[in-house]
């Protein structure tokens, strides 16, 4: 009951937190937009106000693809990590990123319209990550050592980056250029008109996700006990999967590759609250996600007149670290 | 071909040049020649050929010191588009027998000959097979310089490779640019040929300087575009800002000094260019292009009033170091269509 009351807190603060670090994220930044901005912006648009444009067009998609991106790599490297039963997984870390990044390069690089289209980057980045989440699915039933299935990610990563250099040597300019250009990720490349779109595959995720919260909590006791409880344990690894390249697949596909989030934000929730309720967990782990990659863009805009940092590098910076933490405090 | 074009109207001068020119190496031998724009090499005339000096853009001092030898024929792999450029004008295609890609190509004659594999392809700077070069029939490599050194370049030298730095793209002034035709002049024993050239683009570029020096209005210009978060644009002491300048637009970040390229966000460049008249450069040729590359540019004025020009790649990249005064006359046909001296575009075009 202590318990319950005490991660009813801690989701109370990060709802209240949430609102108040958008807020600060929305007036963080080079230009001074105020209040009435954002009100014409959204009410009363004059698209030759470059006030007007820069609320609309440039911080209202930063902060929501901020929001979306830290909660969907967030609630993806929780769901891996349950699945494979291994603390160190994570979009990342497994190659579902690269998976998304291969099938993206691959498609532009056909020179073929509907590849290079939003929508068809898109579809690849998602076909990419399901593929990729497969190969992982089906090596994990191999291996046996957690750190193992690390390897086989990173050398799928390594297999998949070398993949794409070729791809780039005997692809055109122009390819190449959208290529370079999509990799180097973006917080703000998405545009007002493709929010709600985005927005509603990312909550057909959440809302899936709390399907599967069950079997992931009875997933914990292991693969063998969650059978003996009935849980159809194929069907819940495909659907997990697929999950996982949803949120996976979307973030890629409109921000490019962010890095360590996925892996980093479920382990710090779990060091917090100590427990194994998926439902607690996924609510938690998508809102600090959504916090910490808020926290770091605001980082940026600080620092913006100084010098630009892409936002998966500014996560890396500080996600690495945490992760070999992580890996310390396994091994003691 | 399109060297004679430049060279006929000047032939008796030519003549008369050649002689003089003669006479005036066997004076000055171990002088320097001139220099006029270009500040990252110097030629001296010795009794054998030239000698060359690469100057380090960043401390102004001798990087590297070559003799070069009239007997000696130099055959280049030529790693840099605009030497491949300047190659073709003084008709020295023969000297190169390598490239880094036919796909950034221009010269028909080159494209030729690589199709009858007398050149070949060796990648960029970065990639290039070693035992494909030491297999080549070239003795000399042109690179870019962007690196300290090029790879491996202790061997190829054990191996009497000369490896030579371009630095014409670290040139601030358009005419300097040019000027390393006179490197190419040296290498090809064109010299002559080279100086014709270069004083022809001289004169033409400052009767062109002139004629946008007369003008009332200066619209205002940026140029570049996004690449990831960041807007990356000429510094104001740069070769572009400076051919923006004499093409009579007041470039919107003329007064920021330092570097060679500016960064802003693209809300800074939304904020500074509401009303900015025309968008040079942004790197793509339609704008569909932009479109997907920068898709908030269309909240730019001079998007909208469709005043975006983008260059040929392939041909500018290759040509307009040489020339700068056609760059010139594209940039005061943009921006001053009433000038009626100028009636079309070089490098230039409208993008739809």
């Amino acid at each position: 009951m202590h318990q319950t009351k005490k991660h009813s807190v801690f989701i109370i603060v990060l709802l209240l937190a949430l609102p108040f670090v958008a807020g600060v994220h929305l007036i963080v930044g080079q230009i001074d937009i105020d209040f009435s901005d954002y009100w014409n912006a959204l009410f009363n648009f004059d698209g030759t106000n470059s006030y007007d444009i820069i609320a609309r067009e440039i911080r209202i998609p930063r902060m929501t693809m901020a929001i979306l991106t830290g909660a969907s790599l967030s609630i993806a490297g929780l769901l891996m990590q349950t699945l494979f039963n291994n603390p160190l997984a994570g979009p990342y870390v497994l190659g579902i990123n690269s998976g998304a990044s291969l099938f993206v390069a691959f498609s532009i690089m056909t020179g073929i319209p509907f590849f290079t289209s939003t929508l068809g980057i898109t579809a690849n980045a998602l076909i990419g990550a399901f593929v990729f989440g497969l190969i992982i699915l089906f090596f994990s039933r191999f291996l046996r050592a957690q750190i193992s299935l690390l390897l086989v990610g990173l050398m799928l990563g390594s297999f998949t980056s070398a993949l794409v250099s070729i791809a780039q040597t005997v692809s055109q300019a122009d390819e190449l250029k959208v290529y370079t250009l999509w990799a180097l990720g973006s917080l703000q490349k998405v545009e007002f008109q493709h929010l709600m779109p985005i927005l509603g595959v990312f909550m057909v995720g959440i809302v899936l996700t709390f399907f599967v919260a069950k079997s992931l909590n009875i997933l914990v006791i292991g693969e063998e006990n969650a059978k003996l409880l009935g849980v159809n344990i194929k069907r819940a690894r495909l659907f997990i999967i697929a999950l996982t390249a949803l949120f996976t697949g979307l973030i890629t596909a409109f921000c490019g590759p962010i890095a360590f989030v996925g892996l980093a934000v479920p382990n710090l929730v779990r060091m917090i609250l100590k427990t194994q309720s998926h439902v607690t967990l996924i609510i938690s782990s998508a809102l600090v996600g959504a916090i910490f990659i808020l926290l770091c863009d605001i980082c940026i805009q600080l620092i913006e007149p100084h010098f630009l940092i892409p936002i998966n590098i500014f996560t890396s910076l500080i996600g690495a670290p945490f992760v070999v933490f992580i890996i310390l405090k396994k091994l003691r | 071909m399109r060297f004679l074009l430049y060279v006929l109207p000047f032939l008796p001068l030519f003549g008369c040049n050649q002689k003089a020119s003669d006479e005036f190496s066997e004076k000055t031998s171990g002088e320097t020649v001139k220099i006029e724009y270009a500040t990252n090499f110097n030629l001296q005339k010795t009794a054998q050929g030239y000698t060359l000096e690469i100057i380090d853009p960043t401390t102004g001092k001798i990087e590297h010191s070559y003799n070069i030898n009239d007997s000696v024929q130099y055959d280049v792999i030529s790693l840099t588009a605009t030497m491949n450029g300047m190659y073709s004008i003084l008709a020295s295609h023969k000297h190169i027998k390598g490239i880094s890609s036919i796909d950034y190509i221009y010269d028909p004659i080159l494209h030729q000959r690589f199709k009858d594999k007398k050149i070949k392809s060796f990648g960029d700077e970065t990639s290039h097979s070693i035992e494909k070069i030491i297999s080549s029939n070239a003795n000399t490599i042109l690179y870019s310089g962007f690196g300290d050194e090029f790879p491996n370049q202790a061997k190829l030298e054990k191996l009497n490779f000369t490896i030579i730095p371009i630095y014409d793209w670290k040139e601030i002034h358009p005419l300097g640019k040019a000027e390393w035709i006179k490197v190419v002049g040296a290498l090809t024993g064109k010299m002559n040929e080279a100086n014709a050239f270069f004083e022809h683009v001289v004169n033409e570029y400052k009767a062109l300087q002139k004629l946008a020096k007369n003008v009332t209005h200066l619209p205002t210009s940026i140029s570049g575009n996004l690449i990831g978060d960041i807007w990356y644009t000429p510094a104001s002491e740069s070769y572009m800002a400076h051919l923006i300048k004499d093409a009579g637009s007041n470039y919107r970040y003329a007064k920021i000094k330092g570097g060679v390229t500016l960064e802003f966000s693209i809300e800074q460049i939304i904020q500074d260019n509401a009303k900015t008249e025309f968008w040079i450069n942004p790197g793509y040729d339609s704008k569909a292009k932009i479109n997907k590359a920068n898709p908030h540019a269309k909240y730019l004025n001079c998007y909208y009033n469709t005043y975006c020009y983008s260059p040929n790649m392939a041909k500018f990249w290759e040509r307009s170091a040489a020339e700068p005064h056609y760059v010139l006359s594209d940039l005061i046909h943009i921006f001053h269509p009433e000038i009626t001296e100028i009636t079309s575009f070089n490098y230039y075009e409208k993008i739809n």
